[in-house]
């Protein structure tokens, strides 16, 4: 095979149901790419409308691309492609940190391509390319953790391992897969599971090519280190210090004087951390004490991340209280990562406090994070302690559960704020123990099974922010319509950070506005928090600036949690940074000259299949009034105020309607239906997809 | 015409600014008088106001407290930090705090949470905030600093002179409640 740059030049392809595995050359689909694009291409071309995420015609698919494993900052993402195991079984893609990327690269791989289902429990060895598919029968049923330890100590330490845990095994709809012990990839362990694939273990020891040479590449690394700023490219401190014009207390960048790593030996001081020193990149964000509150800087070891990340996001814990529940002291995680576990405690803590900021919470927070990760559970970004939360409180379970099982459960302890109560909650979801299993079947199962009230569409505290039945991930509440289109046009909660990264990076709003309108034609692109106006053509290209950059990143692969770079420490570039980095960094890895514009259209292409491919699944062209859905509350909070006055995030539903119809134009589909039309698909080079859409019936007239 | 002592002495209270500035502090004549450094005072004064006359030193700033001035490098500590460490050297514990919220409200905009004042640079104690959050009422030179109180009980200021208080109230429920994910 010739040599080939960025991408190691090969697809694996592994049939669980044959036990065949064969090769293919990732090139014939460059134009998708790599790793989301990789994978809506395949799912496009291989599996049929109608297949059901359970089903051995679904495949699913690992993958990275050309800049995993280059050492490019924040390069290291899995994305798994796969149909989601909800109600409607649409396509979706999940995503993972972590070192498995680069250790698929280093392997020889851009990806795996899995279908069918095996015979037995199996799980997957790859070292570089020898390749077999190997018994998993002792590993059937472990945790996590004891999975990827009895897989490293078959392959080596250095070994990277994906695996799911019980729940994943058992089908259970919100199931992770999950890598390092703490990056996870939601929603498709049960994918796995169906396939009796229960993990991959992979080691790589090949280089990963570079088209250009060394210097070129070490000058645009320092280049963009320049201009690189905290988690979620926050570029502002969160406390004044001498070398910052700004300072805002909600930003990532949380180093300080006298705030440590508390729990380090011997304790390390973050410091002021100007952004000229490279050196102390990886103490900028103090990421514990901003999930947790100050509580946590005693408990922090360390922060901790994923291959060729200077940002170090991942906050590791230690808490010894922990280990009298059962599980160890240790935990590692980020953002949603500790809210979520924190959040199945509904009725608080030990102490009667309740929300962050406490050693009861930090404890309890600590115990359900090690059993979620462990059983392989998913949150569906917190919704699942919010679907428990409703039915709790609205004495729903206690009218579904039998009552035998409902008087077996101890409520006294989740009253108490006892942490032990975790290990039955996570126990009775993953191993599909009774009725109350069930809330691991996600939202809009559940809410029908248990026959919810309308208000938990309705009313804001649930956050649900589709019908559709997956919840607010930076929706209206950023940015306005930005953010709420970015929030309906995927088939699951968005993750998508381009847009809040931006908002949040801390700097004035003038500034940020006047960025805003020479990335995006007009400073009107953006609004002030809590201060909106009405829908604008601006605004619909910033929302699609953020997708096609979450879609880019997440096939290139990058962490779209630090990229794109929109704006930047340095007060000498008045805090501008450099959109164009993506495109300069595949032409210097590849070899293949691509301009800014050039590669946003790849993206636009690949996330147009994943539109036509929803449209295909569920058999509709109108996709504005079937799938890009809203729930009441976005319109309905607020009674007592009107949208677009001061004070209010309440959005309006005309103006939503005018906000649809802005963004399909700017993206070239049908601006009543909101789906691809002929034009569109052949203008991305898609026409195989536009003829297979019109012989369905599925074009826009 | 200047001697080579005379530069070589502003060559030295520059260097010694720019260092201290780096380190987040500032530079009165004492600092200088003392040793290492060990000037005299009189030659120190005349060098620092031959050096702001002059456009060899544009980085060397003044600022001005009741009784004396601090001297830092803008190329080391931006003059925001520095209008913040004036109030703190100066112990003006009410114009530093009323300075940060009404900088906060007018710049970003968006109130201020009083947290913050417990942390660096400030290190306010809780009881010592309480007392100038009370001197603030009734005193008609602070009638603009308002608290606000998000649902999670987080405690928030702004300056009603560029905040009003439902955008204040909307803010806070943002990021104390909406944006906690």
């Amino acid at each position: 095979m010739a040599k080939t740059y960025g991408w190691a030049g090969k697809i694996l392809r592994v049939n669980l149901s044959t036990e065949t595995i064969t090769t293919e050359d990732t090139l014939k689909y460059a134009d998708f790419i790599g790793g989301m694009g990789l994978g809506y291409k395949i799912m496009w071309d291989e599996v049929p409308a109608g297949t059901k995420a359970y089903d051995p015609a679904n495949k699913i698919i690992f993958a990275v691309g050309p800049f995993t494993g280059t050492g490019i900052p924040c390069s290291s993402r899995t994305n798994i492609t796969s149909l989601m195991p909800t109600h409607n079984h649409l396509i979706g893609d999940s995503h993972m940190g972590g070192h498995f990327a680069a250790e698929l690269k280093f392997a020889g791989w851009d990806g795996i391509i899995i279908e069918g289902k095996a015979s037995r429990p199996v799980w997957l060895r790859i070292e570089n390319d020898k390749v077999s598919i190997e018994s998993a029968q002792r590993l059937w049923g472990q945790g996590t953790f004891q999975t990827t330890a009895d897989i490293c100590a078959l392959m080596g330490a250095e070994a990277q391992v994906a695996t799911i845990g019980p729940a994943g095994e058992n089908m259970v709809n919100q199931s992770i897969i999950i890598t390092g012990g703490s990056h996870s990839a939601g929603g498709h362990g049960g994918v796995l599971g169906s396939k009796n694939l229960k993990a991959i273990g992979v080691k790589g020891t090949l280089p990963v090519h570079l088209a250009c040479d060394r210097q070129a590449f070490l000058e645009m690394d320092r280049y963009l280190m320049s201009l690189i700023g905290s988690n979620n490219q926050h570029v502002v401190p969160s406390s004044p210090q001498p070398w910052a014009e700004f300072y805002n207390p909600r930003t990532r960048w949380t180093a300080r004087k006298g705030l440590y790593w508390g729990a380090a030996n011997p304790p390390v001081e973050t410091g002021e951390c100007p952004p000229d020193d490279m050196n102390s990149v990886g103490l900028r964000c103090h990421k514990a004490v901003f999930d947790h509150g100050d509580i946590a800087e005693a408990y922090t070891v360390r922060m901790g991340g994923c291959h060729s990340c200077p940002i170090r996001c991942q906050s590791t814990l230690e808490v010894p209280e922990a280990e009298q529940y059962g599980v160890s002291r240790y935990a590692s995680n980020t953002c949603v990562g500790w809210s979520f576990p924190r959040s199945i405690m509904i009725k608080g803590y030990k102490d009667g406090s309740t929300g962050r900021g406490t050693k009861e919470a930090l404890i309890a927070t600590v115990v359900s994070r090690n059993l979620a990760d462990d059983y392989g559970l998913w949150c569906n970004y917190n919704q699942i302690s919010r679907d428990f939360k409703y039915a709790y409180e609205k004495g729903i379970l206690k009218n579904v559960l039998p009552q035998e099982e409902y008087e077996s459960i101890p409520w006294d302890k989740l009253e108490a704020g006892d942490p032990s109560f975790l290990h039955e909650f996570y126990r009775r979801i993953c191993l599909k123990i009774g009725e109350f299993s069930h809330l691991g079947d996600g939202s809009y199962i559940i809410s029908r099974r248990w026959n919810f009230g309308q208000d938990y569409y309705d009313d804001p505290q649930w956050r649900l922010w589709s019908p559709l039945g997956f919840p607010q991930h930076h929706s209206s509440e950023t940015a306005g319509q930005v953010g709420a289109l970015i929030n309906v046009m995927f088939n699951r909660d968005a993750q998508c950070h381009s847009h809040v990264n931006f908002t949040g990076s801390g700097l004035p709003i003038e500034i940020q506005k006047e960025i805003a309108g020479e990335l995006w034609g007009s400073p009107d692109a953006l609004d002030a928090p809590a201060d909106y106006t009405p829908m604008n053509k601006y605004k619909a290209k910033f929302a699609k600036f953020a997708i096609l950059r979450n879609i880019l990143h997440d096939s290139l692969t990058l962490c779209n949690w630090m990229w794109p770079m929109q704006v930047s420490p340095l007060k000498e570039r008045n805090y501008r940074g450099d959109t164009a980095l993506e495109a300069k960094f595949f032409s210097l890895v590849t070899g293949i000259e691509k301009s800014e514009s050039e590669l946003d259209q790849d993206a636009e292409r690949i996330f147009t299949l994943h539109r036509a491919m929803t449209v295909k699944q569920m058999g509709t062209v109108d996709m504005r009034n079937k799938h890009d859905l809203i729930s009441n509350y976005v319109f309905d909070r607020d009674p007592d105020k009107k949208p677009f006055t001061p004070g209010t995030i309440k959005m309006d539903r005309d103006d939503m309607e005018l906000a649809k119809t802005l963004f399909y134009e700017e993206m070239g589909w049908d601006p009543q239906t909101g789906a691809p039309t002929r034009s569109c698909l052949e203008r991305l080079g898609l026409k195989d997809v536009a003829d297979e859409l019109e012989t369905l019936g599925l074009l826009p007239s | 015409m200047l001697s080579r002592q005379d530069n070589d002495v502003k060559e030295k209270v520059a260097e010694t600014i720019r260092a201290r500035s780096l380190k987040g502090r500032f530079t009165k004549v004492n600092d200088l008088t003392i040793e290492p450094l060990s000037l005299d005072e009189e030659q120190v004064r005349a060098c620092l106001r031959e050096m702001s006359a002059s456009d060899r030193y544009p980085d060397i700033q003044c600022v001005s407290g009741k009784n004396q001035d601090y001297f830092f490098s803008n190329r080391e500590m931006t003059t925001s930090y520095a209008q913040i460490l004036l109030r703190i050297e100066e112990k003006d514990l009410l114009t530093l705090i009323a300075e940060v919220v009404r900088n906060d409200s007018k710049v970003y905009p968006r109130p201020t949470d009083i947290r913050v004042f417990a942390r660096n640079p400030f290190l306010i104690p809780e009881n010592l905030l309480k007392d100038v959050l009370a001197q603030y009422r009734g005193n008609d030179e602070f009638s603009d600093i308002k608290q606000v109180t998000a649902s999670n009980e987080a405690i928030y200021l702004y300056s009603d002179r560029y905040l009003s208080k439902v955008k204040a109230e909307a803010l806070i429920e943002l990021t104390e409640v909406l944006e906690d994910e």
